[in-house]
C-alpha cells in the first residue's frame, strides 16, 4: 500500500492551481453563478462534470490498484443535508458566491467579496452554535446512513467502485458533451457533428456579452492582441467545453482533487470559515462543533490562502481582470435592485451568511460536496448537488424575474 | 435549419461589427504602461509568503494547523493584494472597465446596418 501524507503548507500550491484555473473559467464572478441559476450560462455544470468524470476514473482506478487515499465521503444524514442544501442554493442565488469563489473573488480584488467574507464567517459561526442544540443534534443524527458511496461503505469493494466510476464518468462526460453552454446555443455534440458549424450572430453576441461581464470593473487596460484578450474573448467564453483549453482545465482540476486525496489531505473551502470562527470567537473547549473542526481540519486554511492567491496571480498576469476593489455590481443584480452599493453589500453579506450556514449544516460546499464528493461518488454529495440546483433555479427565478422599475 | 441559413449569411458581417466595436472600445482605454515594477514586487512577495508558510509550519502534516502560522501567511497574501490594488489605481488613474462603452458602439453599428437595409 502506497501512503503519503503531505506537509500542510504544500496546500498553498494546490490551492493556487485550483484558484488560478477557476479564475480563468470566470466562476469567481458572481454574475456567472446567477446566470447559472437563470439557466442562461451552464459553464459551471459542464466544467464540474468534466472534472468529476476524469477524477472519478483516476481515483477508483488507482484505489483498485492499491493506492491509499484519504477519503472525504461525507456522512449521508438525509434531512440535515437536504435542509443545508436548500439554504445553500438560496444563498448562492442571492450572493452569487460559493465559499471557494468568495476567496477567489477577494483575490481578484472584488469589493463585494469583502462583505461576503464577513457574512460567511457569521453563517459558519451560527452553525457552530446550532450544532450545540437538540435541533442541530437531530439534523446530523436522524436518518444518518454514514459514509456511503454508490458501491457501498466508503473504501470498500473498490473493483465494483471502479466499474461504477466508468459508468459515472461516461454520464458526466455525456452531460458536458450534450448540454449546450448557453441558452439557445449549440452543444459540443452538435458542434462536432456539423463540420461547417459557425456560431450564429445571437451566439456570438452571447460570447461577447460573457466576455464583457467577466472584465467589468477591471482596473487594468487589456490592450489589443494580448494573451489576456485571447483568454477573455475566446477561451473562457467559448461554448465548446471540449476545446483544448476548457477540457484541459477541467481534467487538471479533477486530477488535482485526486492528488490532494493521495497526499492525505482534502479539498474544502468552507471548513476554514468554521475554523476561523473557532479560533476567534467560539473556542473548542466549549463548542462541540469547533472541537470537531479544529481536530479534523487539514491543510484547508493554507489551500484556501492558495486559492485566493492563485486567483490574484491569474487575474494580474493572465486574464487582466484584477479589479483593485473598484465598484462593480453584477448586471443581474443591477437590473433587479438598482445600482446601490449598500443594497449589494447587504445581498453579498446576507447571501453568504445563508450559503455558509447551509454548507456547514450539510458538512460541505461546492468543493467538498459537489466537486470532491461527487468525484468520490458519495451518496450524500449527489443528494446535496440535486437539491442545491433545484433551490438555486427556484430562488433565482423568484428573486430576479421582476425587473426594477426606474 | 432555415434560421441557421439566415444566420450564416449575416454571420460574417455581424462578426466584423463585433470586432470593430471591441477595437473602438479598446482605443478609448488608457494606454498600457510599464508594469515591470509591480510584477517584480508580486513575485518577491509570493516567494516571501511561501517561505513564511514553509518556515513556520515546517514538516508538520497533522490535522490541526497552527493559527499563527496561517495568520502570518495570510497577512503576506493580503498585503500583496492591497499594495497591487493601490498601484493599479494610481497608475491608471482609477480606471475601471465599463462594458456599456462596448454596448454603445455595437448598438450604433447595428442601428446603422438596419438603416442601410
Amino acid at each position: 500500500m502506497i501512503t503519503v501524507t503531505a506537509w500542510e503548507w504544500i496546500g498553498l500550491f494546490i490551492g493556487m492551481i485550483v484558484g488560478g484555473l477557476a479564475e480563468a473559467w470566470g466562476i469567481s464572478n458572481p454574475e456567472i453563478l446567477i446566470r447559472l441559476g437563470k439557466f442562461q450560462d451552464r459553464l459551471f455544470i459542464g466544467c464540474i462534470a468534466i472534472a468529476i468524470g476524469s477524477g472519478a476514473l483516476a481515483l477508483y482506478g488507482l484505489a483498485a490498484l492499491g493506492v491509499s487515499f484519504h477519503w472525504g465521503v461525507k456522512p449521508d444524514y438525509i434531512w440535515g443535508i437536504a435542509l443545508g442544501a436548500a439554504i445553500f442554493g438560496t444563498g448562492i442565488a442571492i450572493s452569487g458566491y460559493v465559499p471557494g469563489t468568495i476567496w477567489m473573488a477577494l483575490g481578484e480584488g472584488r469589493r463585494d467579496a469583502v462583505y461576503a467574507v464577513f457574512g460567511g464567517l457569521l453563517g459558519a459561526a451560527s452553525w457552530t452554535m446550532i450544532y450545540q442544540t437538540s435541533f442541530g443534534h437531530w439534523l446530523v443524527t436522524y436518518d444518518n446512513f454514514g459514509e456511503i458511496y454508490f458501491g457501498g461503505k466508503v473504501d470498500t469493494d473498490l473493483y465494483v467502485g471502479f466499474g461504477i466510476a466508468v459508468i459515472w464518468a461516461i454520464l458526466m462526460f455525456g452531460i458536458a458533451y450534450m448540454l449546450p453552454r448557453y441558452k439557445g446555443g449549440k452543444s459540443c455534440f452538435y458542434q462536432s457533428s456539423h463540420k461547417n458549424y459557425k456560431p450564429t450572430t445571437a451566439e456570438e453576441e452571447q460570447n461577447i456579452e460573457s466576455a464583457e461581464v467577466l472584465q467589468e470593473g477591471s482596473s487594468m487596460p487589456m490592450g489589443n492582441g494580448t494573451t489576456a484578450e485571447q483568454f477573455n474573448y475566446h477561451y473562457t467564453v467559448s461554448s465548446d467545453l471540449f476545446g483544448k483549453v476548457m477540457l484541459t482545465v477541467g481534467i487538471i482540476i479533477g486530477l488535482t482533487v485526486v492528488l490532494e486525496m493521495f497526499l492525505h489531505q482534502i479539498l474544502g473551502e468552507s471548513t476554514t470559515f468554521s475554523w476561523i470562527a473557532a479560533e476567534l470567537w467560539l473556542p473548542a473547549s466549549y463548542w462541540k462543533y469547533s472541537e470537531i473542526v479544529v481536530t479534523t481540519i487539514g491543510w484547508e486554511p493554507f489551500s484556501d490562502i492558495g486559492t485566493l492567491f492563485g486567483a490574484f496571480l491569474f487575474s494580474v498576469f493572465v486574464t487582466r481582470r484584477f479589479q483593485a476593489f473598484n465598484k462593480v455590481i453584477p448586471p443581474s443584480w443591477v437590473s433587479r435592485f438598482g445600482n446601490s452599493e449598500i443594497k449589494r453589500a447587504g445581498g453579498a453579506f446576507g447571501g453568504s451568511f445563508m450559503m455558509l450556514l447551509g454548507a456547514r449544516m450539510a458538512d460541505g460546499c461546492a468543493s467538498g460536496h459537489i466537486l470532491s464528493g461527487d468525484l468520490q461518488m458519495a451518496v450524500s454529495s449527489l443528494e446535496f448537488f440535486v437539491i442545491v440546483i433545484i433551490f438555486l433555479l427556484l430562488a433565482v427565478h423568484l428573486i430576479y424575474k421582476a425587473k426594477r422599475s426606474e | 435549419m432555415e434560421d441557421r441559413k439566415v444566420y450564416d449569411k449575416t454571420y460574417d458581417k455581424a462578426y466584423d461589427e463585433i470586432e470593430k466595436a471591441v477595437e473602438l472600445e479598446r482605443s478609448e482605454e488608457p494606454k498600457q504602461k510599464n508594469e515591470t515594477g509591480i510584477r517584480v514586487f508580486i513575485i518577491i512577495m509570493t516567494g516571501i509568503m511561501i517561505l513564511a508558510a514553509a518556515l513556520t509550519e515546517r514538516t508538520y502534516n497533522g490535522y490541526d494547523p497552527n493559527p499563527n502560522d496561517v495568520a502570518i501567511t495570510g497577512f503576506f497574501a493580503i498585503v500583496t493584494i492591497l499594495m497591487t490594488a493601490v498601484w493599479y489605481r494610481s497608475k491608471y488613474n482609477n480606471f475601471s472597465y465599463r462594458p456599456e462603452e462596448f454596448r454603445r458602439h455595437y448598438k450604433k453599428m447595428k442601428k446603422d446596418r438596419e438603416k442601410k437595409k
